[in-house]
């Protein structure tokens, strides 16, 4: 059985403007299987855009290999398949809004892949109705919000119903409201369509919501684990430029201070608080 | 502090209000009847979410938009005012827009930061002179000078765009969101630079930002806006005292103030104005030893 990405000891190298070669992966092992919501944290630089772009072919190891649905992409002959899989969201919403009028952005990819008419407007409905953007499929894109327009940018994925979804720091231009916004469409693609999620941040909040958490340092896999696994490591995230969420500080602070003999894996405010509130009203220490 | 108080403010808006597309059916009203003053040196932070005015408002403060009402006064002035040189004013007070990477042009990093001052009418030893405090400045190596600005990473033309507002030297520096997109170093980073600035040089600061968390802990004074007013203002202590205000006006607070609040809604009588762990740590221990009774 395959998997939905599988990249076996992937190597990524590139010359720069003074023609220095870099390594921008170095032999990541890396498998997500089919379903998986997982999360891809590092500081920039550390290689995980270059991860994204070679989970759907954008660009080709330089040593290993990378499966995606089972198809090896280093086969140009099916470089359509691989990319009608597993599709791609970039930052900037701006930079993938196409049309000038939202319904038509959405159909764009279909047309391309020559859908019957017919077909196209039940996908282009249906992708707009699960981002939640159906209301505006006859609006200009460009006066929708930064959070808006990711949404459609992912409607435009959608519609070719892929297998999976690989976002490069989606959320990194909106605001607190467009980001969850476009988290809770994420999730309802994973949980309803049963979609293979790839989510590459910065935002620490948003990789604790993913099943699993990768992390990249200087193109090496490095932490590989559950968010609960992982987010207890303050001092490790701290040395690789990431932190910890503020529950987990806040219990290692008073376990430190007080001797609270507090469990520190708190992801959320309601665990967190939890454990605070069983501690203040607890026993005499 | 009396003296800092007594001094008239360097910038003020008096009663400024902004109406979008007036008379179409788009008409909007970004701002309405806004009123704020900044005393020199002072380190202010403008939060809201998007569509409560804040960038609208920061437009105004060195003439790219003109009020539909009210005024913007520097140094006691009207910057509308025919009489005033609002070109003048653009070079004392700098504005960082979002995304300041994307607006550079020139085809050597040098040459970048010298359009303000090349603007100004500076000497070219002057600009030669700028150009290179102004790369000290915001901590990048003399070299880069003679680089493309494509050959850098994203955070090194961000300083390179800020640079090119540091040489002009205005009086008031107003960014709007500086840190949008980069990576939490990344973050620590531009914010030492900004802190290095107004603590060392006294330049004015009014930062726009949507997150509390780091505009609590950069400013001394937080502004806060919602649809197109202030909402709420004072010192980051006395913002967060309502922090449940805050959430229901759709501003995310941060997490440990979040957890605070939620052990308020279970009845725990603790104090709710924090946000950074560590003065969450002096809160809860402080609430125990009450909780507990000794």
């Amino acid at each position: 059985m395959s998997e939905m990405i599988q990249a076996e000891n992937l190597t990524f190298r590139y010359t720069d403007f003074s023609h220095t070669t870099h390594l921008a992966l170095d032999g990541v092992n890396l498998t997500i299987p089919y379903g998986q919501f997982a999360a891809i944290l590092g500081r920039n630089g550390s290689g995980k855009s270059t991860f994204a772009k070679n989970c759907n072919a954008i660009a080709l190891p330089s040593g290993g290999r990378v499966l995606v649905d089972g198809i090896d992409t280093m086969q140009p002959d099916r470089i359509w398949d691989i990319r009608r899989a597993c599709s791609m969201v970039f930052q900037n919403p701006d930079n993938q809004i196409v049309a000038t009028v939202v319904e038509e952005d959405v159909a764009f990819g279909l047309e391309n892949m020559g859908v019957p008419p017919k077909e196209i407007r039940r996908r282009v409905n249906e992708a707009l109705r699960m981002v939640g953007m159906y209301e505006y499929c006859m609006h200009a894109p460009h006066l929708l919000s930064g959070g808006q327009k990711q949404r459609i940018a992912i409607a435009g994925v959608l519609a070719m119903e892929p297998k999976c979804i690989v976002l490069d720091e989606p959320t990194a231009m909106l605001d607190p409201r467009g980001r969850a916004d476009v988290m809770h469409v994420l999730h309802r693609l994973h949980e309803e369509k049963g979609i293979t999620i790839v989510l590459i941040t910065h935002h620490m909040d948003e990789a604790v919501q993913a099943q699993r958490v990768a992390v990249l340092e200087a193109g090496h896999l490095i932490l590989d684990g559950t968010p609960r696994e992982i987010f207890v490591q303050t001092a490790k995230l701290h040395s690789l430029g990431l932190t910890a969420p503020q529950s987990v500080q806040l219990l290692e602070a008073l376990n430190a201070r007080a001797q609270a003999g507090l469990e520190t894996d708190a992801l959320t405010v309601e665990e967190c608080a939890d454990r605070l509130e069983a501690w203040l009203k607890g026993g005499r220490a | 502090m009396n003296e800092i108080k007594r001094e008239a403010p360097i910038l003020e808006v008096r009663g400024l209000s902004h109406v979008y597309s007036a008379g179409t059916p788009f008409e909007q009203k970004a701002l309405d009847d806004v009123s704020l003053s900044v005393r020199r040196g002072e380190f202010i932070a403008i939060i809201g979410h998007t569509g409560s005015g804040k960038s609208t408002l920061i437009q105004h403060l060195n003439g790219l938009l003109r009020p539909t009402a009210g005024q913007v006064l520097f140094h006691g002035k009207d910057i509308f005012s025919k009489s005033a040189d609002l070109r003048g004013v653009r070079f004392r007070i700098g504005l960082l827009f979002q995304y300041p990477e994307y607006q550079l042009f020139e085809e050597t990093v040098g040459q970048d930061i010298a359009f303000g001052p090349a603007n100004m009418g500076l000497g070219n030893h002057e600009i030669t002179r700028r150009v290179a405090d102004a790369l000290e400045a915001v901590g990048l190596p003399q070299s880069i000078a003679e680089k493309s600005p494509f050959e850098l990473s994203g955070g090194q033309k961000r300083r390179v765009a800020l640079a090119g507002v540091l040489a002009m030297q205005p009086e008031i520096l107003v960014l709007d969101e500086p840190t949008a997109g980069l990576d939490p170093a990344g973050r620590e980073e531009m914010f030492d630079l900004i802190r290095g600035l107004h603590d060392r040089r006294g330049t004015t600061v009014i930062l726009v930002t949507h997150s509390m968390e780091d505009a609590a802990r950069v400013a001394s004074r937080l502004v806060v806006m919602r649809a197109g007013r202030i909402f709420l203002t004072g010192a980051p202590s006395e913002v967060f005292a309502q922090a449940d205000a805050l959430e229901r006006s759709g501003l995310t607070v941060p997490q440990v103030t979040k957890i605070l609040l939620e052990l308020r809604r279970r009845g725990i009588p603790v104090d709710t104005g924090c946000y950074t762990v560590e003065q969450a740590v002096q809160k809860l221990l402080a609430c125990r030893k009450e909780v507990r009774g000794c």
